[in-house]
């Protein structure tokens, strides 16, 4: 029987180092969030009248979008018991964890007045998206941390139920958060009931990524070889990561034609990706790095070197960032007067983020690596055989 | 023993996935309840009898609604600058402004300013009820008290009627001037208006100007935007 927590802790000198990096980024990342509480958001972060949601609320949708990912990879091998996936499903609960916890740390710095939420209880909106989404996202959570604690104590058969109630929260969530874009009927680039359909894809999408990031470094951190299960697994991991990327192609393949060919408001103008502001982001960042890249070469080596897998998975890591983020600037980038001819709406809107707004996303990445380093370290993540 | 433990587990994936998508389906189903009643309250819509505002969802008390005779406006700012001073508006903000819209060289200016739609979508997208339409006049208000600021509104709002005011902690907008109309008084920026570009009424008085200027069938009135289906409360019309 394995031990549940190994508080005999033996970091290396990189995890220290690494460690404390990610402790000082998290408390700059506090240390601005509560000025920003005092002084205000205005002179703070590059937000405008024009442009009210920008980097940090994309930071958040990229963790959160990620964690969804890891819940729906966790349930495939824990809940459904497809056995090739069992290995990574204790990992994946976890890292669903550290990621939402890492997406609130800058959901709650991108909120203006965050000390009023309690009125989400006490006057509740339930024809609000946003309402359900914190709703739904909270029940989410506590599942899936009672999960984790279900596993850690090896009670699989509560982890599989917890798990898949996890699951359905998850899934109910995010594509409820795809509907607070997608009800948007003054943002032509979101509106539309793609949306929630595209937030669910796309989490499988991260997640798949997500996990063989973090499985490949557990390697590394643990200073031990896979084993055949997890080998296996990590491999099968390769393919259903091909196979996520290219549904995530066919997704924006058709999203691109029909965006170009059809007018429909602001939406050609938004992603008009040869010619506007975006281009870089998109061409470079989502096409080529989160796309093109990792599916050519884990193509080319069939999914069978895992260090092919692993720079993939981070260069895909680094184009789903900015798929959040062009995501979030892209429905704002057309100003809301531009179709009726103001001469105020002749350009895009204009929005590049600040030093501290930065700071808060990597605060929010921090906390996802220093939870990934005591989790790893502490808590055994790898499956336990036992079961 | 194996083809029997596979048949079991066969049939428990089989049960789990099945009952897996029903719950899911119903979990993804819940939120969009609220949805669904909403819609059923918008084909009120089609009980809508040849003339404006005879909607019977919106039987207000006193059905404020603004004109604007758009060919009148000279741009001279001082409706923004009234408004400002009343409400202390801070410098970098407005609470409503003067378009200048340019359509086959020929200039013109439209004032703009919170349309108090009908069908909010700030007010449905607010998540604490912040945003909220007052049942007794159809104004559309925010609550400070309640706003956490997630600027959600300022999104849903298709007219950029908006902003966050970091010296109240909440967003702001223009309020028809409704302490104002408390007192008896008219808007702010339509007192401080020289053309007499902005006018303001109650539609259930059938004195009202804005009720004649309406109902003056030889004109045509638009509203801003009417594909984004909010029923605005703010029209336009040549003078």
């Amino acid at each position: 029987m394995k031990k549940r927590f190994n508080f005999a802790l033996k970091f290396s000198k990189l995890e220290l180092l690494l460690a404390g990096i990610f402790a000082i980024f998290l408390a700059i990342s506090v240390a601005i969030g509560v000025k920003g509480l005092f002084q205000g958001h205005e002179h703070l972060y590059g937000t405008t009248r024009e442009m009210p949601i920008a980097l940090l609320l994309g930071a958040y949708i990229f963790f959160v979008v990620t964690s969804t990912g890891l819940c729906i990879i966790s349930a495939i091998g824990h809940v459904f018991h497809f056995d090739a996936f069992a290995p990574i499903a204790k990992r994946a609960v976890f890292l669903s964890i550290a990621t939402i916890m890492g997406g609130f740390v800058c959901l709650m710095f991108e909120l203006d007045s965050p000390w009023k939420m309690h009125y989400f209880i006490l006057t509740p909106n339930f024809k609000s998206g946003i309402w359900w989404m914190a709703c739904l996202y909270s029940f989410y959570l506590a599942f899936m941390i009672s999960e984790f604690i279900a596993l850690i104590f090896n009670n699989h058969k509560l982890g599989s139920l917890l798990g898949f109630l996890g699951l359905s929260f998850g899934l109910a969530a995010h594509s409820n958060m795809g509907a607070v874009f997608g009800t948007l009927q003054g943002r032509p680039f979101w509106t539309g009931a793609f949306m929630p359909i595209y937030f669910i894809v796309s989490a499988f999408f991260s997640g798949t990524a997500a996990i063989i990031f973090f499985t490949y470094l557990s390697k590394h951190v643990k200073q031990r070889p896979f084993d055949e299960r997890l080998n296996m697994s990590f491999h099968k991991l390769g393919w259903l990561f091909l196979f996520a990327i290219f549904i995530m192609m066919f997704f924006d393949t058709w999203s691109h034609i029909i965006g170009t060919l059809a007018y429909a408001g602001g939406k050609t103008l938004a992603i008009d990706s040869f010619e506007g502001p975006l281009k870089v982001n998109y061409w470079f960042f989502e096409i080529t790095c989160g796309l093109l890249i990792p599916f050519i070469f884990i193509l080319l080596t069939r999914a069978k070197s895992q260090l092919v897998l692993f720079i993939c998975s981070a260069i895909s890591i680094c184009g789903i960032f900015y798929m959040r983020y062009d995501l979030m600037l892209a429905g704002q980038i057309v100003p809301l007067w531009h179709e009726i001819g103001a001469s105020c709406a002749k350009y895009y809107v204009k929005y590049a983020p600040t030093v501290p707004e930065m700071l808060v996303f990597c605060g929010g990445l921090a906390f996802v690596g220093l939870a990934y380093i005591f989790g790893e370290k502490i808590l055994d993540l790898d499956e336990d055989q036992s079961h | 023993m194996n083809n029997d433990n596979n048949k079991t587990l066969n049939r428990r994936n089989f049960l789990k996935i099945t009952a897996g998508s029903l719950t899911i389906i119903s979990s993804v189903a819940t939120p969009l309840i609220a949805s669904i009643a909403q819609g059923v309250e918008k084909k009120g819509i089609g009980k809508v009898e040849g003339k404006i505002h005879e909607i019977k969802e919106f039987k207000y008390k006193h059905s404020y609604c603004m004109v604007i005779l758009e060919d009148r406006c000279i741009d001279c700012e001082r409706c923004m600058e009234a408004c400002r001073k009343t409400w202390n508006v801070p410098d970098e903000h407005y609470r409503t402004r003067i378009l200048e819209v340019e359509n086959h060289k020929h200039k013109s200016f439209l004032p703009v300013l919170c349309f108090h739609c009908d069908f909010a979508p700030c007010v449905v997208a607010c998540p604490t009820q912040a945003s909220h339409k007052r049942k007794e006049d159809g104004i559309v208000l925010v609550d400070p008290d309640k706003c956490i600021g997630c600027k959600v509104c300022m999104l849903a709002c298709p007219y950029d009627a908006r902003y966050y005011n970091e010296e109240i902690h909440a967003i702001d907008k223009c309020t028809f001037c409704q302490p104002r109309l408390a007192k008896g008084l008219k808007p702010a920026c339509v007192e401080a208006c020289p053309a007499h570009v902005r006018i303001f009424g109650d539609l259930n008085d059938h004195n009202s100007e804005v009720y004649k200027l309406l109902h003056d069938y030889e004109k045509s009135i638009r509203v801003l935007k009417p594909e984004v289906h909010t029923k605005p409360r703010v029209y336009y019309r040549k003078s």
